[in-house]
């Protein structure tokens, strides 16, 4: 999930976080629970670099980082920047090779990319047994170790799972008698049954062009049975199951509010914060503006539930991987291993993050104090990454404009999804071409 | 004899040449705009030489596999063969065609009356660019967040006054139909500047000459008479100035577009840097992103020419 919109605004204020460099020479093991170097393994030491763009779950680890140099003795240069000025900056750094950055925070869409075009991601698990060091992968649902895997390799460990859930409005849902979706029919029933414009809309949509429509769309498609590519590769977009899920997505705008069409995930979550709305899809790692109480009018009275259905769900989450043209590699694998490790995954809880390990999720205690938790559980093994092709920038641009063209009238769903499928076909011909 | 004995000796004596002799006449000049020689050859000869260069090569630079080689004039064929690249055109056209001209009536009345004394008027003037000095981003997003539909100031108040909402001349948000959006960032764009346009003019009329006006004031001339005879045709070189300046600004718009409506609704924003922003920064295609940049500036330079060109004719003219 890309971050134009939001994070433009952490662009304009472009913060450089330079971490306090804490002299100590702690401990060279780990932090993790799950895993350890080996006793052969050398100490590692000195700097590493790499970029981040803010969110509110790494934004806290961030604020974590001078334990982690105090633990192990390493310095940690971070750039907390635009999201968008990162892929930038870390595709120039991998097509250059100069291994400026030791650290990649990274989503599963990149893969193709990084991985397929640049070979610039470390195969992780291969490095980490030449290490002696056991990433005890078993502790996270392999959906999202798929998510984060090519050519039968894990090339950067889960962070943040950042799933698409079904928040509702647990006052409203009770008062009319209703429980959350669990099939796409009840989903648009219970939105149309809670419109109530003059109090509270049924639904919104993340209607924007970009990632919101194409992500929000996905679930549709994929939910009424649909693929993006054939079993050859070929693009199926303009099946009638992806233009069913484009018009499903104009139904519910009718029990939208008006400006729906423009919600990227920001707008969407602060939309459903405010009391606006009765049902919506949301990004998880969205939870924490749900929670706080100085900005949200709805704490306590919403919930969780996965995506109605039982087919894959669109998957947004992060990762932590490391640049293959690294000179400080061990560095780099013992803060992955710190950053994605049981304790400090677990502090990061109580800002509403999404853990991605079980041990976590399946934490009745933890359960009981983060409700979400449940849900998301229940949600992770479906989470899919969208597609992995090194073209996805290309068609999330040209598909997201057909399909908002359709949502505000301009096409028919048929015209957006044949045009967006010739587009498809023409970019995968050309190489990635206009 | 002696005649003959100079005459000879002149021609013994042979002149430099024409060109030498200018040479060592002009080295000093030349020594003197030497840096600047430098510095555009550095600074702009150079990238412009690497931008003409890399757009005649297919160039993926995310994928170093395809390698970098040279296609001619491929990609310059692929990009004028490309609907989006029209589309993007003729929106960065209207997009400044409009802009500007609100911005050249609003800014030449306002200096017009920031020309009269009145009290605070530094003061004035100075609050008065503050728009103008403005990160664009930041102008984006503080005009994003005032034409939300659901909590910007500007759609509140339209909807107060019954202009916007389901019963008003616009019945949909803003931003969620292409003429709309495409006014509102017209809007923007004049908010921010709209000063500097005036600010251009006001230098201008306050270096105008006062004898014509006195000239005009002895033969009973009106105000209106006064201004449209004597201050527009003294004023052209500002406005020209201030026009060529704000047309190749407009025709390069990015910030705005990129944060209020990120070329949506469908494409109907996309201009066409911002098209070139998202082949060379979101698909990497960096050899069609030249192309279409050069493409770009070579109309933006023609129009500004035929402007320059138009206005200097009339000027001489009159």
């Amino acid at each position: 999930m890309r971050r134009s919109s939001r994070t433009l605004l952490s662009g304009v204020a472009a913060v450089l976080v330079i971490a306090a460099i804490v002299g100590g020479c702690g401990s060279s093991s780990s932090s993790t629970s799950s895993s350890s170097p080996s006793p052969s393994a050398a100490k590692p030491s000195g700097t590493i670099t790499f970029l981040v763009s803010s969110t509110p779950t790494v934004d806290n680890l961030l604020k974590q980082i001078p334990t982690f140099e105090k633990q192990t003795g390493i310095k940690v240069n971070v750039a907390n920047i635009d999201y968008d000025a990162m892929t930038q900056k870390e595709t120039l750094d991998l097509r250059s090779k100069t291994g400026q950055y030791d650290v990649f925070w990274v989503e599963g869409t990149f893969l193709g990319r990084y991985v397929g075009q640049l070979h610039g991601l470390e195969p992780l698990d291969t490095y980490a047994a030449s290490q002696g060091v056991n990433l005890g992968l078993s502790d996270f649902p392999s959906r999202l170790i798929q998510n984060f895997s090519m050519n039968g390799h894990l090339y950067a460990m889960p962070f943040e799972a950042t799933l698409m859930m079904q928040a509702y409005r647990t006052d409203l849902y009770t008062n009319a008698g209703l429980s959350p979706a669990t099939t796409l029919s009840a989903y648009l029933a219970n939105t149309a049954k809670l419109n109530n414009p003059s109090n509270v809309y049924g639904t919104e949509i993340m209607g924007q062009r970009g990632e919101p429509i194409f992500y929000e769309w996905l679930n549709w498609l994929w939910g009424r049975g649909g693929q993006l590519f054939d079993s050859a590769g070929n693009p199926t977009i303009d099946s009638p199951q992806a233009v069913q899920a484009l018009q499903d997505l104009i139904t519910l705008s009718k029990s939208a509010p008006a400006g729906t069409v423009n919600y990227g995930w920001d707008q969407a979550a602060t939309s459903f914060a405010q009391g606006n709305v009765s049902t919506a899809v949301l990004f998880s790692d969205q939870t924490n503006g749900l929670l706080d109480k100085t900005a949200s009018k709805v704490v306590g009275q919403w919930a969780y539930a996965p995506f109605p259905g039982t087919m894959q769900t669109a998957f947004g989450g992060y990762s932590w991987g490391m640049n293959a043209f690294s000179k400080n590699k061990p560095a780099a694998l013992a803060f992955i291993q710190w950053a994605t490790s049981k304790q400090v995954l677990t502090s990061l809880l109580p800002l509403g993050s999404s853990p991605p390990r079980i041990s976590i999720q399946s934490d009745t205690a933890l359960q009981a104090k983060y409700p979400w938790l449940k849900a998301e559980q229940a949600a992770a093994p479906r989470a899919v990454v969208p597609t992995s092709s090194p073209f996805y920038f290309q068609f999330v641009d040209t598909i997201s404009a057909d399909m908002n063209a359709a949502l505000t009238g301009s096409m028919t769903p048929q015209a957006a999804m044949a045009d967006a499928q010739k587009k498809w076909e023409n970019i995968i011909k050309t190489g990635g071409g206009l | 004899m002696t005649e003959v004995t100079t005459s000879v000796s002149l021609q013994g004596r042979r002149r430099p040449p024409a060109l030498v002799s200018g040479l060592r006449r002009r080295l000093p000049l030349l020594g003197f705009i030497l840096p600047a020689v430098v510095y555009l050859a550095v600074f702009m000869g150079y990238p412009f030489v690497y931008l003409v260069h890399h757009s005649l090569l297919h160039e993926n630079y995310a994928n170093p596999a395809e390698g970098s080689h040279f296609i001619g004039l491929g990609n310059y064929s692929v990009v004028l063969h490309s609907g989006i690249f029209w589309q993007s055109v003729l929106v960065t056209a209207v997009f400044a065609a409009a802009a500007v001209s609100i911005e050249l009536v609003l800014g030449l009345c306002i200096a017009l009356l920031l020309q009269r004394t009145i009290a605070g008027r530094r003061i004035l003037i100075a609050l008065f660019l503050i728009p103008s000095m403005m990160m664009p981003i930041a102008v984006g997003l503080m005009w994003r967040y005032m034409l939300d539909d659901g909590y910007g100031m500007v759609s509140y108040y339209l909807k107060l006054v019954h202009i916007l909402g389901p019963s008003g001349l616009i019945a949909h948000p803003l931003l969620a139909r292409p003429w709309t959006a495409l006014a509102s960032l017209v809007v923007t764009d004049v908010w921010e500047w709209t000063p500097f346009m005036a600010l251009i003019i006001l230098a201008g009329l306050e270096s105008l000459p006062i004898e014509p006006f006195e000239a005009a004031a002895v033969d009973g001339a009106s105000r209106w008479q006064e201004f449209w005879q004597i201050t527009l045709p003294l004023l052209n070189r500002a406005i020209v100035v201030a026009l060529l300046i704000r047309i190749a600004d407009a025709m390069r718009v990015l910030d705005i577009v990129f944060v209020i409506t990120g070329g949506g609704p469908g494409n109907s924003t996309v201009t066409a840097q911002l098209l070139s922003y998202n082949i060379g920064f979101g698909a990497f295609q960096t050899g069609l992103a030249f192309a279409q940049v050069l493409l770009v500036l070579s109309a933006t330079v023609v129009v500004c020419a035929l402007i320059f060109s138009r206005v200097s004719r009339e000027g001489a003219a009159a």
